[in-house]
């Protein structure tokens, strides 16, 4: 096997398979090493399985429980139809100073392949806030410099969705919204009705829609089983698009079961000059070189294996003159907000097997109004209208004829609102690494030591509130306000660790993702992010990616390396 | 039906555009169509235990113009459930559980389980399924508690309805997500 490459990509979930892809396409011949098994698209084991095939009708079985105990925490990946996505945490512990869920897949396509699929713009909103209340570092970027890379991603991935004019939540490049069902749509009605600045909208779902070709995919069939993986291609991942694009330039070797353990460091040159690998398999170790690096092992795997590039120069870590690398630990916090019922609507059609939900912007903090709030930032809300199944009976003792009967037809509408909060970035909120507890290739493993504080705890008041409010006014019964415990990276949202910054004193990446003192090494994936936002964060990591490696080509075509 | 049809429509999508699929994910799209008829016996209940078990969902979803619970096998469902999905404490919990079913079975209606007849488990049901609004709350309450923090006189009760709220519940899972049930092809 080559040993010289142009290009490493380490990764190849949503940011690696976009590096894999733009430098391949601008001609790089580029090494793409992800840690786990090979997944081609296509390899979705469950994918057109129903329920009634699977042995325990999708239930994790206790066996699979006990392997899954970490990612059993989020409640629905390690059911039958998913928990091949996600890891064996026997094989792979961590430590844990306070709660952290980590969860993750170590395959092809990484967690790309279920990832929720909602593709939303930051705005200046978000670039400015750090700024504008003294918090953590500035961004050193703003929408502007970002804004054409989200078109180029949103062309390419497919995002369906409306357009709404709102600065804080940008327009983008969308296809046909998927439709939103009756209830919802008199919800929507309800809320441009009660208020001024808040919007119902369907969300903007990486899903295809609508008459543009897209390579080797087709449209949404609404199945709503996109985590199984989908044949079709309809939702994008890494595995559906990324990769072959990058396949068909002919410019790409992947290499699965690579798992990096150091960014090589020449103090001479001043440059990272390739990478150290472990075959999970076999335990051999290999070098391979090149002139670029994008590290994109996702948050905390990336950080790792920066914190494990240990030299002379940068004894504690890779680029880690600032002292900040494993710091600012953020995730998104959720779970809290409201349902209800109701009794209309009985009459009209309904299948639930819509792959997306609708989504209500933040309208806490926004740019020119009154302080609203006794935090600072915002959330937004998330959430479905549905008819309930036979499940809607589990708690009681009913039985017999008229019991069987009234569950064989769908039960009444119910409404559900999630929040999604913005996490400030804390540096005490943080990863190490523990060189006493090692895993099962001698390297060190992670701990955790991150919560929610003041500001993210004082919002969910609010966003309970305001969920049981919106329901309320729009004339639900039976509204009834939700809580649950928030850990970090139950959303599965990690981010932060190797923050974006103007200033190498305080940040670990530059404007443009490279490593402030070793510019040959970008990090695109969700450790460079300077500050959450409450979006869900995929859409701008690939926006990153594509833009950090149009950066790079034009430094390697300089010969700048 | 409609699920079939959307099934077959995904496949042939799929094997129509000539999407490159593996072997493997061909293979399990034709799988997806066979039935499994293997003849399954209990793992964890007792053969004595599934006759309880039967007699029990065949008064929570009983055979009427639509097929019932018995047609479909729950109570091996019910076991198979019992016996690989849920954890170990639950599982000691539903072993007491089940004692303590047939104790008062044979007080209620003077016979074992295995010789009760459709009136006796109608009767067993209704002695414990038939409560008030008020006491149906207590009893979720005290299972979503847990027995460790239970005065000892309430366990024999917790144990009871441990037993038969899981086989009500898992008994719904295994009917109202069956093949059958799910598309629609009900009729007796």
């Amino acid at each position: 096997m080559n040993k010289e490459y142009d290009a490493i990509v380490i990764g190849t979930g949503i940011s690696g398979g976009w590096a894999a892809k733009e430098l391949c396409e601008h001609g790089l011949k580029t090494l793409v090493l992800e840690r786990g098994r090979l997944v081609s698209h296509g390899d979705y084991p469950t994918a057109t399985k129903d329920i009634w095939e699977f042995d325990y009708r999708g239930k994790p079985s206790a066996e699979s429980n006990s392997k899954q105990k970490t990612q059993s925490r989020t409640g629905f990946v390690t059911q039958e139809t998913t928990a091949h996505w996600f890891v064996n945490d026997i094989e792979h512990p961590y430590n844990e100073t306070k709660r952290f869920d980590w969860i993750r897949g170590y395959h092809i396509g990484g967690r790309s392949l279920t990832w929720g699929r909602q593709a939303l713009r930051m705005s200046d909103l978000d670039f400015e806030a750090n700024k504008l209340e003294g918090i953590a570092v500035d961004w050193p970027i703003r929408y502007k410099d970002i804004e054409p890379w989200y078109t180029k991603v949103e062309k390419f991935i497919g995002v369906c969705g409306e357009n709404l004019g709102l600065p804080h939540l940008p327009d983008g490049h969308f296809s046909p919204a998927m439709p939103l069902n009756e209830v919802e749509k008199d919800f929507r009605y309800q809320i441009s009705k009660h208020y001024k600045d808040r919007y119902l909208t369907m969300g903007r779902f990486a899903n295809l829609t609508g008459n543009t070709h897209h390579i080797g995919r087709s449209n949404c069939v609404y199945r709503n089983r996109c985590m199984r993986g989908c044949p079709l291609g309809a939702y994008f991942s890494s595995n559906s698009s990324t990769l072959p694009a990058a396949e068909r330039t002919g410019n790409m070797t992947i290499r699965p079961y690579s798992i990096v353990s150091e960014i090589l460091y020449d103090d001479i040159g001043k440059r990272a000059t390739g990478v150290n690998v472990i075959d999970a398999e076999t335990g051999e170790t290999l070098e391979f070189s090149a002139k670029v690096i994008f590290c994109c092992a996702s948050t905390v795997g990336t950080t790792s294996i920066l914190l494990q590039s240990k030299s002379d120069r940068f004894p504690n870590g890779l680029g880690n003159d600032s002292g900040e690398l494993g710091h600012n630990l953020m995730d998104h916090h959720f779970r809290v907000g409201a349902s209800g019922s109701t009794a209309k609507f009985k009459n009209v059609p309904y299948s639930n097997n819509r792959p997306a939900s609708f989504h209500i912007p933040r309208f806490r903090n926004l740019n020119g109004s009154e302080p609203q709030s006794n935090f600072l930032r915002g959330y937004s809300f998330q959430g479905s209208a549905s008819r309930t199944d036979w499940r809607r009976a589990i708690k009681e003792l009913s039985y017999g004829k008229d019991f069987k009967d009234d569950l064989l037809k769908p039960g009444p509408w119910r409404i559900g609102l999630t929040g999604f909060g913005e996490c400030l970035p804390y540096h005490d909120n943080k990863m190490t690494l523990d060189y006493d507890k090692k895993d099962q290739w001698g390297l060190p493993t992670v701990t955790f030591n991150a919560e929610f504080k003041e500001n993210e705890l004082e919002m969910r008041k609010d966003m309970k509130e305001e969920a049981i409010r919106m329901l309320r006014l729009a004339g639900f019964e039976d509204v009834k306000g939700f809580d649950t415990a928030a850990y970090l990276g139950h959303a599965i949202h990690e981010m932060g660790t190797a923050r974006m910054g103007h200033d190498p004193k305080t940040s670990v990446l530059n404007k443009f993702n490279q490593i402030h003192a070793v510019p040959n090494v970008y990090i695109t994936d969700g450790a460079c992010m300077t500050s959450s936002g409450n979006q869900n964060p995929s859409l701008t990591y690939m926006a990153l990616t594509a833009r950090a490696v149009n950066h790079a080509v034009k430094q390697f075509k300089e010969n700048l390396w | 039906m409609v699920i079939m049809d959307r099934r077959t429509a995904v496949k042939n999508i799929v094997l129509s555009l000539g999407l490159v699929v593996s072997g493997s994910t061909i293979l399990s799209l034709f799988n997806a169509c066979t039935t499994d008829k293997t003849v399954v016996l209990p793992e964890f209940f007792k053969k004595s235990d599934m006759l309880g078990i039967e007699g029990l969902v065949d008064i929570i979803l009983p055979k009427t113009s639509s097929i019932g619970a018995n047609d479909l096998n729950i109570s091996l469902f019910i076991d198979k459930m019992c016996c690989h999905v849920l954890s170990k404490k639950q599982q000691d919990e539903i072993r007491m559980g089940i004692e303590k079913f047939s104790k008062q079975f044979e007080k209620i209606t003077n016979k074992l389980p295995s010789n009760g007849n459709r009136e006796d488990y109608q009767q067993m049901i209704a002695t414990y399924f038939d409560v008030s609004e008020k006491r149906e709350k207590a009893v979720f309450q005290m299972l979503e508690n847990g027995s460790d923090e239970l005065a000892e006189n309430v366990k024999p009760d917790y144990y009871l309805y441990t037993f038969l709220t899981a086989v009500r519940e898992l008994g719904m899972l295994g009917y109202f997500t069956s093949q059958v049930v799910m598309e629609g092809d009900i009729e007796v």
